[in-house]
Parts: C-alpha cells; structure tokens; sequence
C-alpha cells in the first residue's frame, strides 16, 4: 500500500470534492479508492458545474486517478504529522 | 545420476567512490517536511502551502494552501499578451504528481 493510497482509505466516508484536470469538480462521499487513487464519489453535491444535463442526473461517480488534477480534504481529515514521518520513512525504504 | 550443473557466478562489486549516503533530489525535498513550499504545475498553475507529503511519483499534500491560475489572453489588435491571475486557497489540497514541475523549498531548510 502506497502512502496515499492508505491516507484515502482512511477517508473513506468523508466529504471530499475531487477537481479533474478537465476541471470538472465532484463534490460528495468518498465510498471506495484503489492503489492507482482510482475513486467513486457517491452522494454528488447538487449544486456543482457539470458539463450536460445528464451529468447533473449523477448521484454516484468512479473517477479514473490519472485524471484528477486536485482533492480537497478538510484540515481534520488528515492527520499531518504521521503522514510527514510516513514520508520521511519512504526515502529510508527507498534507498535500502 | 543427475550431474550439477554449477554455474559460477561472479557478482562484481564495485567501490564506491564516495563513502557517505548519496542524496537522491527527493532527499532535499524531504527535509522541507513542515515547511511552506512553491510548486510549479503544468498548466500555469502555481501553489504555495506547508508540505505535509509526496511519493516518488511527486504526488504531494500540502495545507493552507494558496493556488494561482495565470490566464495568458493575446490580444491580435495591439499584438499584447493580457496576463490575469486568479487565486484560490484551500486549508488541505492533494496535487497528483504528474502535474508537479517543480517544488522549491525554503533556503534554511536545506
């Protein structure tokens, strides 16, 4: 597992808004992630930019990780300083 | 009666030149952890915020964060290009890594 991999599977059920790099933006309930930060968004907030109508019908999305440009989280969300020791232990790793 | 077949192999080990851990580039970014730092993404964007993560693949996580968009309009008439900057600020932002040109740290940091 990755280490960002494993910072979106801890938040898992919380509010998160993904900006695409065709900068779309989904805004809703991260329900599920995968090592390639694949995701789906479910519970799409009503209120976003889409580009069609159909679109706008969405209520659940998977999002290809290549194509996100930007994830916003909440400042709580994340714990900071055990994912700066995670970071700092992965150039330890990387060099053995 | 099966015969082994042995085959010898010489592992040649080079010395190395130097005897202290070699830095890779993303060492020195490592010891920006903590620090507010500038990075440059494709696409004219620019961030600023406090680097709290990366991997090897530049995907970074910062917070209070500061995003700026540079539109470049040219202007046929007066044969000008018209610069415009929007800003966004985020109190946590994940960048994927493909789009990371380049992060500077602060000088004390290294």
């Amino acid at each position: 597992m990755t280490l960002f991999s494993g910072m979106f599977e801890a938040l898992i059920g919380k509010k998160i808004t993904i900006e695409m790099k065709n900068d779309l933006s989904f805004s809703g309930t991260l329900n599920s992630v995968d090592k390639y930060m694949n995701m789906v968004i479910s519970d799409l907030d009503k209120s976003g930019q889409y580009e069609t109508t159909a679109a706008k019908l969405l209520n659940r999305v998977f999002v290809r990780g290549s194509d996100v440009r930007y994830a916003y989280l909440d400042r709580s969300a994340v714990d900071v300083e055990q994912l700066e020791e995670l970071t700092r232990k992965e150039g330890l790793s990387a060099k053995s | 009666m099966s015969e082994k077949h042995e085959i010898a192999t010489s592992s040649i080990q080079k010395e190395p030149a130097y005897t202290e851990a070699i830095r890779q580039p993303l060492d020195t970014v490592r010891l920006a952890l903590g620090e507010r730092v500038y990075v440059k993404l494709r696409g004219e964007r620019e961030l600023r915020g406090k680097l709290h993560g990366f991997d090897q693949h530049m995907n970074i996580l910062l917070s209070d964060a500061e995003e700026t968009i540079t539109h470049i309009k040219f202007d046929p008439v007066t044969n000008e290009e018209i610069t415009s900057k929007t800003t966004k600020t985020s109190e946590m932002i994940f960048v994927r890594g493909d789009l990371v040109i380049l992060v500077s740290i602060p000088r004390r940091a290294a």
